[in-house]
């Protein structure tokens, strides 16, 4: 964490390595993230852009109370809830048109790691309820704790707890129980 | 294993990735955006005066005035203008009125490390110490009551009471040296103006030798600091900063940059060794009716006296966390042992200055460090260590 804060502060005082360094620390675990957010994948490049331009654009103003990664997980996380609200718009406007949008094959990211099983759960994991997969992803991909996730969400970490629970059932009994073996 | 455990391992594997194409173009969004913002925050950090005044006619008008008038005063009081004498002595002054300082430096092997300083605002000294040297991945955080060096690559952590005194040895430290050698030799420091090209401003250059040391400031000529030093020469080992390449004041430090949590899995070499040596009874020697003085001479006479006849079982006994200070077999004889002194920074003891014949003719001060203590109602003093790097009285013939 202090060697964030470090980084930070350097990039602050006008050091472009220090940015560098911040970027390739956190960029990858911030496409992840973004792409467990997303079931359709496609905006995931562009929202950790627009999570990196923003930390850029704010470094002046900005001052870091917790960890840098749940920050830059946060902010994914509001950016991922702006998109699939637009996208939603987007759709009820074409409502005569297909179910998926023409941009759900345009997808530019992968799983690094592409097996069945994986991408069985990659797609469980897609058609779980919005606030539940949130949870999961931004408190196993994000290391966000679930009372920051539940002040994200703006409810009780009970309910955040319990949305977690319902969330990995949900995903288990997808899988018909292949983890569990 | 429970199968939510089981489910979490999965989700852990679901890392996604981008082509390289796509990555590299998003890299490169972002970077521009950072060059962006780097260029706007410089420009705003000089803001364009003139083309706010000239905005309104009536400023218009009145500048004009005040220019021609502030020519008429240049012209006849050109005579009278004399630039403001610079001495060194005035880069202390402002160095002293500090509270933080980093920097990004070389040391003596050329070796790149980056350093932050919280000063005493009573002393100016280093109080607390950041420094790291990125590619040997060296830390060393130094404290009032304990330092810590970590070397990353080997997980190892050195733990020792008190300051660590090879990074305290500041700017002004070397400053405050340097200054006393120009009061002996006024011929050893050298002032004068250059146009630098970095700033683009007028600069005050000052080189300074003495005690085999040479360096080169610059001075900005309004606050008196130095913005960058060139370390030309260096005859004693122990001197850390060379370079100082780049130099920021009174910055807001982040909060913990001082804290040390030791690493999971480090392995703690030392720990305390030297705190455990100047406090065993069985070290030192006694001082019961002697006077500070005297306790200082007779221990610093007979460590001297013990290195240069390689007695090894005396040299451990007196100065047992730094019994061989230097190689006896290069030393003739102690010639002179000059009075003990109070350091302000240092907290370990007082210093009592040593000068040492060598074999090769030179002759070498030495600064000891006396730690004197009360054990069981004894008192009895031991020597700690030397203070900064000895300093060359006479060269070698």
């Amino acid at each position: 964490m202090l060697e964030d804060r470090l980084l930070l502060w350097k990039f602050k005082h006008g050091s472009r390595d220090a940015f560098r360094a911040i970027y390739e620390k956190y960029a990858g675990d911030m496409l992840t993230l973004a792409g467990n957010l997303l079931d359709d994948k496609v905006g995931a490049e562009d929202i950790v852009q627009d999570v990196f331009i923003k930390l850029v654009e704010s470094v002046g103003t900005f001052r870091l109370t917790g960890s840098l990664k749940s920050y830059l997980a946060t902010c994914v996380a509001n950016r991922s809830r702006d998109y699939i609200r637009k996208r939603i718009r987007q759709r009820a406007a074409m409502a005569k048109q297909s179910e998926k949008t023409p941009a759900e094959t345009n997808s530019t990211i992968y799983l690094a790691i592409n097996s069945e099983q994986l991408q069985k759960l990659s797609n469980a994991l897609s058609e779980l309820p919005y606030e539940q997969r949130e949870v999961i992803a931004l408190h196993i991909h994000g290391n966000l704790r679930f009372r920051q996730i539940a002040e994200l969400q703006n409810v009780s970490t009970k309910t955040v707890q319990s949305r977690y629970r319902y969330g990995l059932d949900k995903l288990r009994s997808t899988l018909n129980g292949e983890v569990e073996k | 294993m429970r199968p939510a455990e089981n489910i979490e391992k999965l989700i852990k594997k679901l890392h996604y990735e981008t082509s390289a194409e796509t990555h590299d173009k998003v890299y490169r969004n972002v970077m521009q955006a950072l060059d962006k913002q780097l260029k706007q925050k410089a420009g705003a950090a000089a803001p364009v005066l003139w083309r706010i005044i000239m905005k309104s006619p009536i400023t218009k008008l009145s500048t004009a005035v005040v220019v021609i008038a502030c020519i008429a005063l240049v012209v006849s009081f050109t005579e009278k203008i004399v630039t403001p004498a610079y001495s060194f002595e005035q880069t202390l002054k402002a160095m002293h009125d500090l509270r933080t300082m980093y920097m990004v430096c070389k040391d003596w092997s050329d070796e790149e490390f980056e350093i932050w300083i919280k000063l005493d605002p009573n002393t100016g000294i280093p109080e607390y110490c950041r420094a790291y040297w990125p590619r040997i991945k060296v830390l060393d955080i130094s404290r009032p009551d304990t330092s810590y060096q970590y070397n990353e690559r080997g997980n190892l952590v050195q733990i020792n009471s008190g300051k660590l005194y090879s990074i305290h040895v500041a700017p002004a430290n070397i400053f405050e040296q340097l200054l006393e050698a120009s009061r002996e030799n006024p011929d050893s420091m050298v002032i004068f103006h250059e146009h630098d090209g970095q700033s683009n401003k007028s600069l005050i250059v000052v080189i300074t030798r003495g005690y085999g040391q040479s360096y080169k400031v610059y001075i900005d000529p309004e606050t008196k600091l130095p913005v960058r030093m060139k370390g030309l020469e260096n005859k004693h080992l122990g001197a850390v900063f060379k370079d100082i390449e780049r130099i920021e004041f009174n910055v807001d430090l982040p909060e913990d940059i001082f804290d040390f949590e030791i690493p999971e899995g480090a392995k703690i070499i030392d720990h305390d060794r030297n705190a455990k040596l100047l406090n065993d009874p069985q070290n030192g020697i006694s001082t019961e009716g002697m006077t500070e003085q005297q306790a200082a001479e007779t221990i610093a006479t007979m460590y001297w006296d013990a290195l240069i006849n390689m007695d090894e079982t005396t040299t451990q006994k007196v100065s047992p966390a730094s019994p061989k200070m230097a190689d006896g077999s290069l030393l003739t004889e102690l010639v002179e042992v000059g009075r003990l002194y109070i350091q302000p920074g240092c907290g370990i003891g007082k210093l009592i200055p040593c000068r040492i014949r060598y074999k090769d003719g030179s002759l070498k001060e030495w600064k000891l460090i006396i730690k004197t203590r009360t054990i069981d109602g004894l008192s009895s003093c031991v020597i700690a260590g030397f203070y900064n790097s000895p300093v060359e009285i006479e060269s070698a013939k």
